[in-house]
């Protein structure tokens, strides 16, 4: 009878403890960001669509932000965060790279954030309003092209050799997020069906004539690449290509995109045929 | 104090035309530099020895981008089309076309008049809009420069006679 009444009391202390204990670590949320379209464009209203359809079917944990400005983003990140007292377990930001500014840079709303710009505490006001809610179990991801870049684009006419500086961009986001790990491509990040199924959907290869350039070279020859920084750390690790799961989640795949051996006859296919003068250099002189 | 507001009010086309936007070159171009880089924008000046260029689309004229110039050491080649090329073509095509339509009427039944079904003028019509379609947008016209500056001013010479027309 005794026993029996200690392991009543042993239980109810340890019900107690896990209550505490799950009140005092609040949930993680996971958030998909997304630019506002203006006019009709292809990938970011996929990316969209299928973003939307898979928060159907995971409402508890994953939410998606289609925003015009950081302020409209922050603010309602923040409102959901609060609602839910939880944190920021992955963060997603979808958005365009601009190959033309010479520079890894990813947008939200018309607001550009690039090494030139991720030290500015002005520039960057709205995303550091998210920090209290995010620590070195956060994860973010951009998810632009060639955010992550770290090699250095040859000269081109009157235009000298520049660094793309995707690593400044990463470190400057983690300081930002609170120290969070930061995942970035060094090439192209695609926008496939089932992008969000734990699949290669981010990689591959576009089929676009001005992407068959030597002037993208630099890229190609890192299809499939990622980098990730560690705020813990303080390091930078390449990890196997990187997907997103069903919920939002930010994860990476056991083995490369590239170390597949169709996707590798089909680079070399590609950078067989690369030929000067599909790409426009016009774009160059207005980098908008 | 009338005659002054009648200045004035005279005045008002003059001063409103500080804003007024120059209508878009008459010229598209492709140029390729002597790297093998190709350059698509908009012809909008050929001097002695160099070209300026607007980089971007006639869509993009009203957005003032900076121009870009050219030296004709950086010139390989240059090929230009001129402005609404496709659209005049289908015009001339679709006349040219419509022709036999809409003379058949006017026919005698004993030479071959309207008597039988149009087919044979819908293939025409279709035919000479294709055609002409083509034609007008295929319509180029250019130089091989090379980086040399006898074949650029032999270009200028051309393209002034063209301008001048």
């Amino acid at each position: 009878m005794q026993s029996v009444k200690i392991k009543m009391i042993t239980f109810l202390f340890s019900l107690i403890t896990i209550c505490a204990f799950a009140k005092e670590t609040p949930a993680r949320l996971n958030f998909i960001v997304s630019t506002k379209q203006t006019h009709f464009d292809q990938a970011p209203f996929s990316f969209q669509i299928q973003a939307k359809v898979m928060r159907m079917f995971h409402k508890k944990e994953m939410f998606v932000i289609i925003t015009p400005s950081t302020k409209n983003m922050a603010d309602r990140i923040i409102s959901i965060l609060e609602k839910k007292h939880a944190m920021i377990g992955n963060i997603w930001f979808d958005s365009h790279g601009h190959w033309q500014r010479r520079r890894s840079l990813f947008e939200v709303g018309k607001e550009e954030f690039s090494y030139l710009t991720i030290c500015d505490s002005l520039l960057t006001a709205n995303l550091q309003r998210l920090a209290p809610y995010c620590d070195t179990n956060s994860n973010v991801g951009i998810g632009s092209c060639y955010g992550g870049a770290t090699f250095t684009l040859p000269a081109i006419e009157t235009f000298p050799e520049a660094r793309m500086n995707g690593d400044s961009l990463m470190i400057g986001m983690s300081r930002i997020f609170n120290h969070a790990t930061v995942y970035a491509s060094e090439s192209f990040v695609m926008t496939k069906p089932f992008i969000m199924s734990a699949a290669y959907a981010l990689s591959g290869c576009p089929g676009r004539k001005k992407f068959k350039d030597p002037i993208y070279s630099p890229v190609w020859q890192r299809i499939g690449t990622w980098n990730c920084y560690s705020g813990k750390t303080g390091t930078f690790l390449t990890p196997a290509t990187v997907t997103l799961y069903h919920d939002g989640r930010i994860g990476f795949k056991k083995r490369t995109f590239i170390s597949f051996m169709n996707n590798q006859h089909k680079l070399a296919k590609i950078m067989q045929k690369l030929k000067r003068g599909n790409y426009n250099i016009a774009t160059l002189y207005h980098p908008a | 104090m009338k005659f002054r507001a009648l200045v004035m009010l005279w005045l008002i086309p003059f001063f409103s035309s500080a804003q007024y936007q120059a209508p878009s070159p008459r010229y598209s171009i492709h140029l390729t530099t002597m790297d093998g880089n190709t350059l698509k924008g908009l012809l909008m000046e050929v001097s002695d020895s160099s070209i300026t260029i607007y980089p971007g689309k006639q869509k993009d004229w009203k957005s003032n981008l900076p121009p870009v110039h050219f030296s004709y050491a950086q010139i390989q080649q240059i090929k230009l089309k001129k402005k609404g090329g496709t659209v005049k073509g289908l015009l001339i095509g679709s006349l040219i076309g419509a022709t036999p339509i809409l003379l058949k009427p006017l026919i005698p039944v004993a030479i071959g008049g309207p008597k039988k079904s149009g087919f044979g003028s819908l293939a025409i019509f279709t035919g000479s809009v294709t055609v002409g379609t083509l034609w007008g947008g295929k319509a180029v016209w250019g130089a091989n420069i090379n980086g040399e500056l006898s074949i650029f001013k032999t270009f200028k010479n051309r393209y002034d006679a063209k301008c001048k027309n």
